[in-house]
């Protein structure tokens, strides 16, 4: 519902499947309010809810474990990132939409530019894949970190944690 | 007796700018209302006459995710009219600088989440005037909602219509309140444009109601000049920069910030995700004795002073 995307589309997978997941950035299939588990992020300096807020949502469906990163974000930058790690799995998802591991599928949605510091953004959303096969035995540790500088200067950081089970 | 003078001004600033009628009526915006501020002891539909000018201003208050009405922060939203309901004196009215969803206008989450808003939005004992957010169009911040938008008129817009904008007397996003004092020392009218619902009729809408000479004009949008994707923001900004103002109120972004060089406040931290390192909170104006205007932000859980400053009725900085 986001202004911008990039990344993995299986739209055809939609058309035949209504539980299918498509990897847009957009978190609007119903499970991501109903299934899954979610996290508003800490900040690291012992703050209750990280600045800018940061959530992430999880569930385990099939062979693989879907992740919604939300970022607030006033100034959306090809080089902000989440760094997300479940079981076995250490992945940096970018608002620009890049994956650092090939087997974890990944779609950005963004309301705002990219790197145009001039203006005001809103917040980007990944959507991301992992497959099950990858992440070792279960229960699995998931841990979603970010860090990021407000127009002020001002660098933050936060994180939420959880263990995934199978099911 | 203000229909009077209004008119009296109107026509003495027209004749005085060199400018001639418009060849065509103007849009029926207001036309079941008076051409001035209604003589309405206190705030209501159209505006009203007041002893005192203070207002507060909330929003953005939408949830986090599309359609994630069970996480609409409805606690935080009722704290911050629970907060303005306390302030002392009593803010004559409210406005709110929109984005109070986050639905999916093929879903049915609009009226749920309505439901929670104005439910939290009622600890407020007074009138609220709202302004359209991009999410009352259909989320994006480049839409363009109404009968001849090319988002044309979701769910999201016409609730917002019929739950918020008619309540107060007004039939579409984009209206105008005027206000006056009681004992006649100043006027104010407050300017609420729709740039997610832009056409040309309110272009012409807007230059008309901006050249109503008042003492105190704020115009409230709910994207700031720096967040130019919605339609109207350029188109509007082109207008508005003809005219005299005091303000620019605007929401879109989650947080609080004063932005003189475009005379702009956003108070956007009314419970939407924060974007930057403001807290939720709100913000009250005042008029003072000396014709200024003071501009408090106050955090929603602490009530301290954020930040403070005033205007003068231009705009411009007010000298302490």
């Amino acid at each position: 519902m986001l202004a911008g995307l990039a990344g993995c589309i299986n739209a055809s997978a939609l058309e035949h499947d209504p539980d299918a997941m498509l990897i847009d950035g957009e978190l609007d299939e119903p499970v991501w309010n109903t299934t899954a588990v979610r996290g508003v992020f800490a900040g690291d300096g012992g703050e209750a809810i990280a600045r800018p807020y940061s959530e992430v949502r999880a569930f385990v469906r099939g062979d693989a474990v879907y992740v919604g990163l939300y970022a607030a974000d006033e100034d959306i930058e090809s080089t902000d990132r989440f760094e997300l790690t479940v079981g076995t799995v250490a992945v940096s998802l970018s608002a620009a939409g890049s994956s650092s591991d090939a087997r974890v599928r990944a779609g950005v949605d963004r309301d705002g530019t990219l790197d145009d510091p001039r203006d005001d953004d809103e917040e980007w959303v990944v959507e991301a894949a992992l497959p099950v096969a990858a992440l070792g035995a279960p229960p699995w540790a998931l841990r979603a970190s970010r860090c990021d500088t407000t127009h002020a200067g001002h660098r933050h950081c936060g994180s939420w944690s959880t263990v995934l089970t199978a099911r | 007796m203000f229909r009077l003078s209004f008119g009296v001004a109107c026509a003495a600033a027209a004749a005085a700018c060199g400018t001639q009628p418009p060849s065509t009526p103007p849009p029926p915006v207001d036309s079941a209302l008076p051409l001035d501020a209604p003589a309405r002891n206190g705030a209501g539909p159209g505006g009203g006459t007041l002893d005192a000018f203070e207002f507060a201003i909330v929003g953005d208050t939408r949830p986090v995710n599309l359609d994630d009405t069970a996480h609409y922060p409805t606690a935080i939203v009722q704290q911050i009219w629970m907060d303005v309901e306390a302030e002392s004196p009593h803010p004559a009215f409210a406005i709110s600088t929109g984005d109070y969803m986050f639905a999916s206008v093929n879903g049915s989450e609009q009226g749920p989440q309505l439901d929670a808003y104005l439910g939290a939005r009622a600890s407020f004992d007074g009138v609220v005037y709202p302004a359209l957010g991009n999410h009352e169009c259909n989320g994006f911040t480049d839409s363009n909602c109404g009968p001849a938008g090319a988002d044309l008129e979701p769910p999201n817009y016409q609730l917002f219509l019929s739950r918020m904008i008619q309540p107060i007397g007004e039939t579409l996003p984009y209206y105008v309140e005027r206000f006056a004092a009681t004992d006649k020392s100043w006027t104010a009218k407050m300017v609420f444009v729709a740039a997610n619902a832009w056409d040309g009729t309110q272009a012409q809408w807007l230059g008309e109601i901006l050249s109503e000479p008042t003492t105190y004009t704020f115009v409230v949008r709910h994207e700031p000049t720096m967040s130019g994707t919605a339609p109207g923001v350029g188109p509007s900004d082109q207008i508005i920069i003809k005219h005299p103002y005091t303000m620019i109120i605007a929401g879109h972004t989650h947080t609080y910030e004063h932005v003189p060089a475009y005379k702009t406040l956003i108070v956007g931290n009314g419970g939407a995700p924060l974007t930057s390192d403001a807290d939720y909170g709100y913000v009250v104006i005042a008029r003072q004795a000396d014709g200024t205007i003071a501009v408090t932000s106050k955090d929603y859980m602490t009530k301290a002073v954020v930040d403070s400053f005033s205007v003068n009725a231009d705009g411009s900085p007010a000298t302490p």
